[in-house]
């Protein structure tokens, strides 16, 4: 089930939360927990069997763990793990079995897990008070299939201690609709948009960087607006998850966009892979290393092809460039910076979005123009149709219109409702006409 | 703290609201998407786990959402109006008329061609190939498209009889605008052109215009633009006198199919809509007088302007009917015949069976 359908919109999520709040407070856990496994039978059928046998393992090897701390005890936790992933993302990849079912947000309740167990080696936190507790954790619908990935800790005190408010409430709201916005106004009609790109009769470098461009906000705006529903959600039920974006495609270099760009994950790499393998600290060679090792497993985790693979080690390629080459001169230079984080990251997007060499080599070679002309008639007719749906995105793209419209909706309060609806009564309007888009990260 | 309370209020009431309202929903059809709502989906299908129970649920909750058409109307008018978005899954608006685009396949053109010319030469009356015109060739505004020259071209590279341009006879108001097809109370111009490439000359007739509305065409559902069509169908002495037997249904029907009105596509009114063969019988035409027409649905509207002159017409679609059956209809060699094809068909692989 998605969010951004009518199924999940008024039917499970009214009936969720109605059950949610109507419940004593006692049993509020209970109903979220049954509320997220039904939201993943209706989607995943028999695969929920994995997310539970994830959630009853992991919950009763944490209590072990906390008894039993050491690296070894952790190693074997984190490679059940891993075999489970392995296996039904990989194994196709691996060429040990093909053609299994990949059951949707493995890599993220994985990852989860794998944080809870690495964070109680480390002593960052205390297991999980029973099962229940570490079951809604890992289960909770608004975060289970796409993220944010959420660490135990951030959300520990709050299994027991939240208390929802209207305040969270009527935020989360806000920050839901203007997700399911970014969906389904600006994500799926990219989505429309880079397809009719691709089809071009009369390929030309002009339509290859929209149709690049076009997928690299396709992308931002699907992942981005998943997680600004699934942070609105938290809230609504009083947790407050970790922010994932932080306007990427402002960036001034690499380094600095993947500081803004699916920020859960990064930081996840970082703590449990990056430093425990040496960092930046222990000589240049080391740090190559373990960036690379880094990069390539981003990559692979994003998808099982080599497309993934390459596209994790482009960007360690540039983050290497950029800290023995250029030394923060983007930083410095920061139109220079945009531009060049710009044009690296819509070419990153063509890697990550064609799974065969063949086809992007093809989009490059279009967009340096080998072999096709600057514009074609169809390229020029094309720009020209999507021309101020680019525009109208790209400002989505950037904080400005945010500030904007927060500076407006503190003058005058009675707007924020207003906006509200209007935001969501256009996503509807766009939903009913899209038919069935699920988001992108499900399949990672 | 009150407007929080208010967002919250106005968030539940519409999402409470929306599954009573579905439920009062009624109705199989959704008319201007041409197609039936969708079925509610079983969770449990022959004793599995239906893994597409998810989407099934949702298109049958979309199909029952409350003030569809007019949601969808609007997302279309965001589109056409704030973004100025010409293009819709290659369907522009242009005005108040809704255009297909498409790209030609002008080797699929000439094999199809060609194939009409091995059935051709198995007739000796009089032959012609009439290409009907898309209503994009009455656009003035430049869209990267095929044009009629380019399919008639490709289309002569393989067909050596006679062929009729139809070009002439009409102008863009003679085609619905929500539609890809013609208006059948501006076709005297083209059907008199076709009869007289037959040798024949138009009878007068006293027509009786029947019309019917909202007619919501196969285009209108890529831009809702509001504005459904009016079909229009004629009636006289002749087409309600005339037989039409389908192969299909093994029955004698009328030339109007009324029940078509009231179902997705009511431009299947006329002759009943997509048929494989059908012999129409007009007892008040000379006897003897036979016509064969090989087409596809833009036939339909047009036949009843023609078949005043003549007792029979054989009127075949290859793309419902086999070609290596032809043999068992039977159909008279002597007979005129007609190959009438718009430029869409001609232009796929659903040109035959």
């Amino acid at each position: 089930m998605v969010f951004s359908s009518v199924l999940f919109l008024f039917y499970f999520l009214p009936a969720a939360a109605a059950a949610y709040f109507l419940v004593p407070r006692r049993f509020c856990n209970t109903v979220l927990f049954a509320a997220s496994i039904l939201f993943y039978t209706a989607g995943e059928g028999w695969y929920v069997l994995v997310l539970l046998f994830s959630v009853l393992f992991n919950g009763l090897y944490g209590r072990f763990l906390q008894k039993h701390r050491s690296r070894k005890v952790l190693a074997c936790g984190v490679t059940v793990n891993l075999l489970l992933l392995i296996w039904f993302k990989y194994a196709g990849f691996l060429g040990i079995q093909k053609g299994i079912h990949l059951p949707a947000g493995i890599s993220f309740f994985t990852f989860q897990a794998i944080s809870y167990l690495a964070d109680l080696y480390l002593g960052n936190v205390e297991s999980a008070a029973s099962i229940g507790d570490f079951a809604v954790y890992l289960t909770m619908f608004p975060q289970l299939i796409a993220g944010p990935i959420v660490r135990y800790r951030t959300v520990a005190e709050e299994l027991h201690g939240r208390r929802e408010n209207t305040a969270d409430a009527a935020r989360g709201i806000m920050r839901f609709c203007r997700g399911l916005f970014l969906k389904t106004v600006a994500a799926d009609t990219l989505a429309g948009i880079a397809a009719v790109f691709a089809g071009m009769e009369q390929p030309c470098v002009l339509g290859a960087w929209m149709r690049a461009a076009a997928l690299t906000m396709q992308i931002y705006f699907d992942f981005s607006g998943y997680s600004d529903m699934a942070i609105g959600m938290g809230l609504f039920f009083g947790f407050h998850f970790p922010e994932n974006f932080r306007w990427p495609l402002t960036a001034v270099s690499i380094r600095d966009f993947w500081t803004r760009w699916h920020m859960t994950l990064s930081s996840f790499f970082r703590d449990y892979v990056y430093i425990p393998l040496g960092g930046s600290k222990n000589g240049s060679v080391r740090y190559v290393l373990s960036l690379l090792a880094v990069w390539a497993l981003t990559g692979l985790w994003h998808g099982a092809s080599w497309n993934f693979v390459i596209w994790g080690l482009y960007f360690a390629m540039f983050l290497i460039f950029e800290r023995y080459v250029l030394k923060g001169f983007t930083e410095r230079h920061r139109l220079i910076g945009h531009v060049y984080t710009l044009v690296i990251v819509i070419c990153s997007f063509v890697i990550f979005s064609t799974e065969s060499m063949s086809g992007i080599l093809a989009l490059f070679k279009d967009m340096a123009g080998i072999g096709v002309p600057a514009v074609s008639e169809e390229g020029l007719y094309y720009a020209k149709s999507f021309l101020l749906f680019f525009l109208f995105c790209a400002l989505l793209a950037v904080p400005l219109p945010q500030r904007a419209v927060r500076a407006v909706t503190v003058r005058f309060p009675w707007s924020r409702p207003v906006l509200m609806m209007v935001m969501f009564l256009i996503s509807v309007s766009f939903l009913l006409g899209q038919g069935f888009h699920p988001f992108l990260y499900f399949r990672f | 703290m009150m407007k929080d309370r208010i967002t919250i209020a106005l968030f539940a009431v519409v999402l409470a609201a929306v599954p009573v309202l579905s439920a009062l929903n009624e109705g199989d059809i959704l008319y201007y998407e041409r197609r039936r709502r969708a079925k509610p989906a079983p969770f449990i299908e022959n004793g599995k786990w239906n893994g597409d129970w998810a989407e099934e649920a949702d298109a049958w909750a979309s199909d029952r959402f409350p003030w569809r058409r007019q949601f969808l109307e609007a997302g279309s008018w965001i589109r056409d109006a704030l973004f100025n978005m010409q293009d819709e899954d290659g369907v522009y608006l242009e005005n108040g008329y809704l255009f297909r685009m498409g790209n030609l396949d002008a080797d699929r053109v000439a094999a199809n061609g060609a194939l009409l010319q091995q059935i051709a030469d198995q007739f000796t009356g009089r032959c012609s190939f009439a290409l009907i015109p898309r209503k994009n060739d009455y656009d003035e505004n430049l869209h990267p498209d095929y044009t009629y020259d380019e399919v008639k071209q490709a289309l002569l590279t393989q067909w050596h009889g006679s062929f009729t341009d139809l070009r002439g006879t009409l102008t863009l108001s003679d085609y619905y605008r929500t539609d890809i097809h013609w208006r059948q109370e501006c076709l005297e111009q083209a059907a008199s052109l076709l009869l007289s490439a037959m040798g024949k000359e138009t009878a007068e007739r006293q027509w009786t215009e029947h019309s019917f509305a909202p007619f919501y065409g196969a285009l209108y559902a890529y831009r809702n633009t509001g504005h459904p069509d009016t079909l229009i169908y004629q009636t006289d002495s002749v087409t309600d006198e005339a037989e039409v037997y389908s192969l299909f249904y093994d029955s004698v029907q009328e030339v109007y199919d009324l029940q078509a009105l009231s179902s997705p596509d009511a431009y299947n009114v006329f002759l009943g809509g997509p048929e494989p063969y059908l012999r129409i019988h007009n007892p008040s035409a000379p006897s003897g007088s036979c016509l064969t027409v090989f087409r596809d649905s833009f036939a339909s509207s047009i036949l009843p302007w023609m078949f005043a002159d003549y007792e029979t017409v054989h009127v075949v679609d290859l793309r419902y009917y086999s070609i290596s059956l032809l043999p068992q209809l039977d159909l008279p060699a002597d007979s005129d015949v007609l190959f009438l094809y718009g430029q869409e068909v001609l232009n796929t692989d659903a040109f035959r069976r």
